[in-house]
């Protein structure tokens, strides 16, 4: 049977100069729910000391870590006070962790035809995610403009022409899977046989 | 064919740069570098990833700086 507690409040406060509080847990299954349903809630948690480590630790074969926020306005601080502290995007996380891709090639690029320059098939169990191209040509070799091609299994997705050089930097990276060839062709318009182009692309691969 | 121990890295993707090289006969000189082997590969590929690649010749390239160099890191270290 379930009372009503209109009033209910429970005060813990402990006071001493050094406090330890374990709680373990052994079980085959722990389940700790906390469901608050209230008009209002308000949970603050604060930390005053010279020194703070929060340390949450989380390993397992498979994590879900939900954060969910529905409310018609939401505020959210992250506030960082250390020159110490860094945030990093995709990108610069996974250059940190030495995931980034550099494909570059070189060769010779006869007149009127696309020819691949380089090329990536991408490795079993990971995507790889293009950031950038670029591609430069022989100053002497009289094309009139060159041609870049980024393909992905054969499938042209943009096409840009400017001499003598040239780099894009993606807004939003091009996504390639698993066994997918990912490869950059450079077309000569103008110039001679013997024309020599530069090119390759970039990015970071997810594993 | 099995492959080598370059072409194994080519496939797996242990590198983070990859330098293609076309020669005018259609093969390519490739250079793989960085990833977790350390290593600097080069490798002269008739074929590349066509049904008929064939590894001309491979090498493994000391990786690092040339020895006078690294002769002169290690001094500073000691003498900071």
């Amino acid at each position: 049977m379930t009372s009503d507690y209109p009033d209910w409040q429970r005060a813990f406060r402990i006071v001493g100069t050094e406090i330890t509080i374990p709680i373990n847990i052994t079980a085959s299954a722990v389940t700790i729910p906390v469901a608050i349903q209230s008009s209002a809630v308000t949970i603050n948690v604060r930390f005053v000391s010279q020194a703070v480590t929060l340390w949450v630790g989380i390993t397992a074969s498979v994590i879900t870590l939900d954060v969910n926020i529905e409310s018609q306005t939401a505020n959210i601080n992250f506030t960082f006070a250390d020159q110490s502290v860094a945030v990093f995007d995709a990108a610069k996380w996974f250059a940190h962790t030495a995931a980034q891709k550099y494909i570059v090639g070189s060769g010779g690029v006869p007149p009127g035809v696309f020819t691949v320059l380089a090329s990536r098939t991408v490795p079993s169990g990971a995507t790889f995610f293009i950031t950038g191209m670029s591609f430069g040509v022989d100053g002497g070799s009289g094309m009139t403009v060159a041609i870049a091609d980024l393909r992905i299994d054969a499938v042209s997705l943009m096409y840009v022409g400017w001499l003598p050089s040239g780099a894009l930097i993606f807004d939003v990276p091009i996504r390639a899977t698993a066994n997918q060839v990912v490869d950059m062709r450079i077309k000569n318009v103008g110039g001679a046989a013997g024309s020599v182009a530069y090119g390759g692309f970039w990015g970071y691969d997810e594993v | 064919m099995a492959l080598t121990p370059a072409q194994r890295r080519l496939y797996s993707g242990d590198y983070n740069y990859l330098n293609q090289e076309c020669q005018p006969d259609g093969s390519v000189i490739v250079t793989i570098s960085g990833g977790p082997s350390g290593q600097v590969h080069r490798l002269h590929v008739r074929d590349l990833y066509g049904p008929d690649e064939e590894v001309l010749s491979e090498e493994v390239i000391p990786p690092g700086p040339p020895a006078h160099i690294q002769a002169r890191l290690d001094q500073a270290r000691r003498f900071p």
